[in-house]
């Protein structure tokens, strides 16, 4: 209890979940993943906006934020990212056994990190990855913890120990009061995510950065991956042709002819 | 062990808004009806809210079998905690094989939490199902990177989202059939409160839908204004792909496909769009489908009634030309 917060003394501890994804996104159509050779890896977009809302808050509360990723290989440097961002230390989840986790295999994973790191206020992630996209991630992860969530955030603020949370739905913004601790997933330009300089990304380098095995998370290989997972791809096909296309000839001014009278009638 | 086999049944969950029935569980009842009937078992909803009578008795023109209802002045908006509790409370008890929620924010926030409650997977997005009857198996079809993926769960019961916009909407019955099912529950709300709720002034959002005819533009557009005109002369409105709308080229409500909105317009013109699978389950139900493009291998023009291979920035002037004639 050396360090107490000067301002409010609430001090958050926050996790926040980020996702590394492929640049492009294509398939192998061997092994039904998305391909990951060659193609630049990058933070998933929203998981931006969630650390940039972490050291927000961290900036004018205190606490500390840890990050933390499960990947196929090494997402190091989007850690780093994360950590020249302000974060203060990072966790990458890595092994073969995880390979083909689905979301409830994902989550599970995820959340033994999580109880193995500690307790947390608060727990953040994106509302949806941009490879994959599913939106599973957050509600599973909070339900895995017994927490209450709060889904598609554009706004927040903590008041007197709780949480204020714009939510962005179809038509609509709904406003929310929740107590800790609580998982919020975001949407992407909810804030601004600030750009680290060469410094910060030096510095980032030295901070804790863990490494974690499924030995290490205790758990057994029928639990995460694959084996872990109750869905499964039964096959993948190319979108099918669904429409005769007729393509129109000739010079540029009779096709248009030819669309405009389509058109017309 | 459990055993699969005690599941039975098909479960839609309904979402309303002002004792409506929303479409997007409309297109459900249609997709859960023939699951049903295939799997030769009941098809049932459930209806969770306030006052919901008038709504029950609505979904039985529907060809549901079962209405279960629970009602309480505080499950008036839908808030994630109670709306969790009794939805996995009722599926424990009823089990069902099969359950439908739609992809929409409700939807998205409910349905991963219950399907972790209740350790099974879910599909999300999905875009048509089937039966695999031999072995009583949902087939679960969704976009996967630029392919179409078919989906199993190995676990009870077997769980989906369904793009709203894609599914027909069913035949309203003349007669009503089925049972309504009124089930009673101590309700805990939970600790999020809600504060407020407002309407954006703008009313751009959802505009998309309505509109006749839609300019859909992808990366192959370098020039708006073109994009405009052509809208204009057509008296249509423009909708885009993704990375238009991250772009910050046009708002987020004419987004078109997976993320976006699916749309039916009368007239779809795809300029400069390659046809990724995300973008073609938000617009292949529409009427008349023509795509312009410089590739003339784009999957674009697997959905599309006619095709001109060339430059947008070359066909539109010419086609706004042709148009004016
Ligand atoms: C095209 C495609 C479709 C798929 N469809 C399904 C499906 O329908 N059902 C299913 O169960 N699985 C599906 N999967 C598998 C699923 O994508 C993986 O389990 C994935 O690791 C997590 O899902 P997501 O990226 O969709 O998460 P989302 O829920 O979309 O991600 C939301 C947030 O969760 C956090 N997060 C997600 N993944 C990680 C991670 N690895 N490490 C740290 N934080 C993370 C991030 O903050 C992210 O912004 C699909 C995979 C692909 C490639
Ligand atoms: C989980 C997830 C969800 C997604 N959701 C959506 C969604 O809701 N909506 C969506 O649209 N996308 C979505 N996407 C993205 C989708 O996969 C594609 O990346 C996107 O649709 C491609 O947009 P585009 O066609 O504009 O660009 P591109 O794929 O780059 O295609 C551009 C096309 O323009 C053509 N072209 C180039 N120059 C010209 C010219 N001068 N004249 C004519 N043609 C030209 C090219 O030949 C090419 O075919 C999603 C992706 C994921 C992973």
């Amino acid at each position: 209890m050396t360090q107490h917060s000067i301002n409010l003394g609430i001090m958050l501890n926050i996790a926040v979940c980020i996702k590394e994804i492929p640049e492009e996104i294509r398939v192998n159509k061997k092994t039904y993943t998305l391909i990951r050779e060659g193609i630049k890896g990058v933070i998933n977009p929203c998981d931006k906006n969630a650390i940039e809302l972490s050291v927000t808050l961290k900036e004018k509360h205190g606490g500390k934020v840890t990050l933390i990723s499960m990947g196929p290989q090494n997402v190091e440097k989007t850690l780093i990212h994360g950590l020249a961002m302000g974060a203060d230390q990072a966790v990458f989840i890595c092994d073969k056994a995880f390979a083909g986790a689905d979301t409830l295999a994902t989550a599970f994973t995820l959340v033994t990190a999580i109880k193995k790191l500690g307790h947390f206020q608060l727990i953040l992630c994106g509302k949806a990855s941009a490879d994959s996209g599913t939106q599973h991630i957050g509600p599973q992860i909070a339900n895995f913890l017994g927490i209450t969530q709060v889904t598609y955030a554009v706004g927040l603020a903590v008041e007197n120990n709780k949480v204020r949370v714009k939510r962005q739905l179809m038509d609509e913004y709904e406003t929310v009061e929740v107590e800790f601790p609580v998982l919020i997933s975001v949407v992407k330009g909810m804030n601004e995510p600030r750009i680290p300089s060469y410094v910060d990304i030096y510095e980032a380098s030295k901070k804790d950065f863990f490494r974690w095995s499924i030995n290490d998370l205790g758990l057994k290989e029928d639990q995460v991956g694959l084996t872990g997972s109750p869905t499964k791809i039964s096959k993948i096909l190319p979108p099918e042709t669904i429409r005769q296309c007729k393509m129109l000839q000739g010079t540029l001014e009779e096709i248009c002819n030819d669309l405009a009278q389509i058109l017309k009638t | 062990m459990e055993n699969n086999n005690q599941y039975r049944g098909v479960w839609v969950f309904v979402e309303h808004k002002g004792s409506q029935i929303e479409k997007c569980s409309l297109e459900l009842l249609s997709l859960g009806r023939n699951l049903a009937s295939e799997l030769q078992v009941d098809l049932s909803t459930l209806v969770i809210g306030n006052l919901m009578g008038r709504l029950s008795e609505e979904l039985m023109y529907y060809g549901v079998d079962v209405v279960y209802v629970v009602e309480n002045p505080v499950l008036e908006r839908y808030t994630t905690s109670p709306y969790h509790k009794i939805t996995c409370d009722l599926i424990k008890e009823y089990r069902p094989e099969i359950v439908l929620f739609s992809s929409t924010p409700i939807g998205m926030d409910l349905a991963p939490r219950v399907a972790c409650e209740l350790k099974t997977g879910l599909v999300a997005h999905c875009v048509d199902l089937k039966i695999d009857k031999g072995k009583r198996q949902l087939l679960q079809i969704c976009p996967y990177g630029d392919y179409m993926a078919t989906m199993i769960t190995t676990v009870k019961p077997q769980m989906v989202t369904v793009q709203p916009g894609v599914t027909p909407l069913p035949p309203r019955g003349e007669f009503k059939q089925g049972q309504t099912v009124q089930i009673e529950r101590e309700i805990d709300i939970g600790n999020i409160k809600i504060i407020e709720v407002v309407k954006p002034e703008k009313a751009d959002m959802g505009k998309i839908e309505e509109s006749d005819v839609i300019i859909a533009i992808g990366r192959g557009v370098k020039n708006m204004s073109l994009a405009e005109k052509l809208a204009e002369c057509l008296g249509g409105i423009l909708g885009a792909t993704q990375p238009i709308v991250d772009a910050g080229l046009l708002p987020e409500s004419r987004m078109i496909g997976q993320t976006g909105k699916a749309v039916r317009p009368k007239v779809y013109i795809a300029c400069g769009i390659s046809g990724a699978g995300q973008h073609i389950v938000g617009m292949k139900n529409s009427g008349l489908i023509v795509a312009i493009n410089t590739d003339e291998k784009a999957p674009i023009f697997k959905v599309a009634d006619y095709g001109i291979i060339g430059d947008v920035s070359k066909v539109i002037p010419a086609l706004i030309a042709a148009l004016n004639r």
